[in-house]
């Protein structure tokens, strides 16, 4: 993330440094730049670097994020052996899309699998399916492996693998530990919100998205 | 952690434990105060792949004056069946198996909400959808087994059964 030269920097400069006249010179200087970078991106928190072969939920292409250019998006991660987390995230979104009605027109919503190597086109859609969701402008992304994994590497996902076992049939089970971030993007791309998934204020997110240029 | 292994054991050390508990309790307590101690009330469950898992939720209240502990759970909807809580930690969200058996303290209750604690479904046989019933066969050391049947249902509306 872009904010973090800006937090090394304030604690270089923490109580108890010597500082001379030069280092504190240097250091305004760097905060100036930063600064400027940050007014520069218009508030803007990242980008995504490159684009994403991706698949939806009915199997479809999607480049992501291109494919959603010149739409508000707002971005979750989700997988289908989650059995809590990712369905409070996911409830919460469908509140979101739900306040947001008749003026949501030019808003998209994906969530993106934490989980590619089982989480199919087709488990995919029947997560959709099962919670009554309407995939008209809510997608659910799958991709090949190393694709998905170098997505959520680049998003700053951090994710573990947990309870990993092997069942009768030589099947792999596990779950994953992992953050909940719903994120809104603007029409350009460019990353404006972060939000909390599990503690979701739909009030809040609608009002974000209502905001966003 | 292997949950099955962990599950296997707690049923060793639980049942055995469970008919010394039955033998010793009966003669001494009327059949209705030794199962009235526990309540189960507001259980729901989400939706879930077949195969996947589906979360339950609800309350289990102790209202006796003793101690009691949830030894298993079983369902014809999934082969296994255990407590979870969820914890933050390392900015991860994670998934904790509860040890069995889960004590109850008189007074006190075990409360399932989303984002909390939740009775976890796995491997299920079939896919659970909007309105299906599923049934639970909770096992206490004092108030014996106890059924519930419940729906599955979405978070923003909750059936009560
Ligand atoms: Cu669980």
């Amino acid at each position: 993330m872009s904010k973090q030269p800006l937090q090394v920097l304030l604690m270089n400069n923490g109580p108890g440094r010597s500082r001379n006249v030069w280092e504190s010179t240097l250091a305004a200087l760097l905060l100036l730049l930063t600064a400027i970078l940050f007014w520069g991106c218009g508030n803007a928190v990242g980008q995504a670097s490159r684009s994403y072969q991706l698949t939806d939920e009915h199997g479809r292409a999607v480049t992501f994020p291109n494919d959603y250019r010149g739409r508000k998006l707002v971005v979750s991660y989700i997988y289908t052996h989650c059995p809590d987390v990712c369905i409070v995230t996911t409830t919460a979104i469908e509140k979101v899309r739900k306040q947001l009605a008749g003026k949501g027109d030019d808003v998209s919503f994906v969530s993106i699998t934490l989980d590619p190597r089982r989480d199919d086109t087709t488990a995919l859609r029947q997560y959709a399916e099962l919670r009554g969701i309407d995939t008209q402008n809510w997608h659910f992304l799958t991709g090949a492996e190393s694709t998905v994994d170098s997505l959520l590497d680049d998003m700053g996902l951090v994710r573990r693998r947990s309870f990993i076992e092997q069942n009768e049939s030589g099947r792999e089970t596990y779950f994953i530990d992992h953050d909940d971030p719903v994120v809104l993007w603007d029409r350009e791309g460019a990353i404006r919100d972060r939000f909390k998934g599990t503690t979701l204020n739909s009030d809040d997110v609608a009002q974000a998205i209502h905001e966003l240029p | 952690m292997n949950f099955r292994s962990q599950l296997a054991r707690s049923l060793r050390l639980g049942l055995p434990l469970l008919a010394l508990l039955a033998a010793c309790g009966a003669p001494e307590q009327p059949q209705g105060h030794r199962s009235g101690g526990i309540t189960i009330t507001g259980m729901w469950g989400t939706p879930g792949i077949n195969g996947r898992v589906s979360a339950a939720y609800g309350t289990i209240a102790n209202h006796g004056t003793e101690p009691d502990s949830l030894i298993a759970i079983s369902s014809p909807a999934a082969p296994l069946i255990e407590v979870h809580q969820m914890v933050e930690q390392e900015g991860m969200l994670r998934m904790r198996g509860m040890k069995w058996p889960v004590v109850i303290a008189p007074g006190d209750s075990l409360a399932m909400a989303p984002g909390g604690t939740h009775l976890m479904l796995m491997e299920l046989h079939q896919s659970l959808q909007l309105g299906d019933s599923v049934t639970l066969r909770l096992s206490f050391a004092s108030a014996g087994q106890r059924e519930v049947r419940f729906q599955i249902g979405n978070q923003q509306n909750k059936p009560q059964n």
